[in-house]
């Protein structure tokens, strides 16, 4: 049913997100002539339309990230929680599900739109003289690689695992922002009356109980610790803290996604509200 | 076989009760109208029974199991508001229910739509109030459903409509599940209906066969409704 629903959800969303993103490329296009061709041609005419497309591509880029944001609250709030709930809630599938499939495709988006924004950055700064000098680099990266230096293959190692980290870091926060906002309107819209009213203050209720509940736990494990963690801690090699750090960040992110998921299902199953 | 109990059912908004300890029972192989006044507890007797609401009080029960997923697959409903989604085209519709119910009939779906002159191809946005309400019926009878919740299926449709929507109620539906039709045009549904549910402030106040209310009252449904919520 997972798969069912994400079918219909990103047939829903697609046909929002995918013209956002390709008008994105084709600015991105437009920016390019204009950063090498027309902003400095002398032309007034040409200046001006130069600027235009350089303002267009970042309109676009930062239209696309608002939309996709916009639609992952709306999708939730409209197909869930108005009268499209009335077909959605009544089908044969879990709430469980339901949350499950919203969150996977907003993830979904959310990558597809940092991608595109990387490439559309690229194609903005692409010149194809660049094409040459970049594999010029690269040939001489890779000529520099020793497999057999282990200090060398141990530091590329530690950035291959850092960079994992950071977009398992990335993708983690976006899915616990996307359930806190779930969490806060599946509550707002278990009142009968002011429904958007208290989902916002949900939000901040939520958000302050989760910042009190995490300093409180970080309090306590500072007094609580043992020395021997504490010692062990400051004695570790650079690479090690900065894992142990992301590890604690993502720690940090999935803990409040997963109390975020959980409120919002047990909303839904237990004080859903359609009305 | 009960399809469909309610018991001590009871549901408030803020203050008001909508629901006050209605009970019930529905069997399977009956049309049974819900009929009340506006505001006696109509559409939050069936939005309990989807699961669409939680009740403050008592129980309700579809073929022995809570609303959920399982009573969900069970349950062809009927809401009285337009919710399909506006982008989608009546073909999706169709590919959207079939997808979801195993019980859902693309034949009869696709013989109906053809019927009333429906171009699958067009977007739910681009149709008329009513063309959506059409839209929608034939989903819900295209399903071999144990029990339909039909809430107003006829509140917004044209006389000629009405006829074409009670036959159709009539025609397809499964003759072992049971139809609960929620209206006040009690004159026009009264051919079909089996038994009858009178509601009022919330209250179940008579729930009877309609040929026993003709035989020993004397007079038609529609009399009767007149009567019992004289104002």
């Amino acid at each position: 049913m997972l798969r069912k629903l994400m079918k219909h959800e990103l047939r829903a969303t697609g046909r929002v997100m995918v013209p956002m993103l390709l008008i994105t490329l084709i600015c991105a296009v437009g920016g390019n002539l204009s950063v090498y061709h027309l902003v400095e041609s002398g032309s007034v005419v040409l200046n001006f339309l130069g600027i235009m497309l350089l303002t267009a591509f970042f309109a676009a880029l930062a239209g696309t990230f608002i939309v996709s944001f916009v639609l992952m609250i709306r999708r939730f709030y409209q197909n869930l929680l108005r009268d499209e709930g009335y077909l959605m809630m009544t089908l044969p599938v879990t709430v469980n599900t339901h949350v499950l499939g919203k969150l996977l495709v907003s993830v979904f988006w959310a990558a597809v739109t940092a991608i595109t924004a990387l490439l559309a950055m690229f194609i903005l700064m692409f010149e194809l003289e660049y094409v040459d000098l970049i594999f010029y680099d690269l040939g001489e990266m890779l000529a520099l690689l020793q497999f057999d230096d282990l200090y060398l293959m141990d530091y590329a190692g530690h950035a291959a695992l850092f960079v994992i980290e950071v977009m398992l870091l990335l993708v983690a926060a976006d899915a616990c922002l996307c359930l806190q906002l779930y969490a806060a309107m599946a509550a707002g819209h278990s009142f009968t009356h002011h429904k958007g009213l208290f989902s916002v203050a949900a939000y901040f209720v939520f958000a302050a109980g989760w910042s009190i509940l995490k300093n409180g736990a970080q309090r306590v494990f500072y007094l609580a610790a043992p020395d021997g963690i504490r010692l062990g801690l400051q004695n570790i090699s650079a690479f090690a803290a900065t894992h142990i750090n992301m590890l604690a960040m993502l720690l940090l992110t999935v803990i409040p996604a997963a109390l975020w998921y959980a409120v919002t299902i047990w909303f839904l199953k237990h004080r859903l509200n359609l009305d | 076989m009960n399809i469909l109990t309610c018991k001590d059912l009871t549901k408030k908004y803020g203050r008001k009760t909508a629901l006050d300890g209605a009970n019930l029972t529905i069997e399977s192989g009956h049309i049974v109208g819900l009929l009340g006044p506006n505001g006696s507890g109509k559409t939050t007797l069936i939005k309990l029974a989807n699961g669409l609401l939680t009740p403050d009080n008592g129980s309700v029960e579809v073929c022995g199991m809570r609303p959920g997923r399982e009573t969900h697959a069970l349950v062809s409903y009927l809401p009285e508001r337009a919710v399909l989604p506006l982008w989608m085209t009546a073909a999706q519709t169709v590919d959207f229910y079939a997808d979801f119910y195993t019980d859902f009939s693309r034949e009869a779906a696709q013989e109906m739509l053809a019927h009333l002159q429906i171009d699958p191809k067009q977007r739910i946005r681009q149709m008329s109030k009513g063309t959506r309400e059409k839209v929608q019926l034939i989903m819900v009878m295209s399903r071999r459903a144990k029990l339909y919740l039909l809430d107003e299926p006829i509140g917004g449709v044209d006389p000629a409509t009405r006829d074409y929507i009670l036959n159709t109620i009539i025609s397809h539906y499964n003759p072992e599940a049971a139809v609960l039709i929620s209206t006040h045009l009690i004159a026009d549904v009264e051919k079909i209906l089996d038994d009858v549910l009178l509601i009022r402030q919330g209250q179940v106040v008579m729930q009877a066969p309609v040929d026993r209310i003709r035989e020993e009252q004397g007079m038609s449904v529609d009399a009767l409704f007149r009567e019992v919520f004289k104002c």
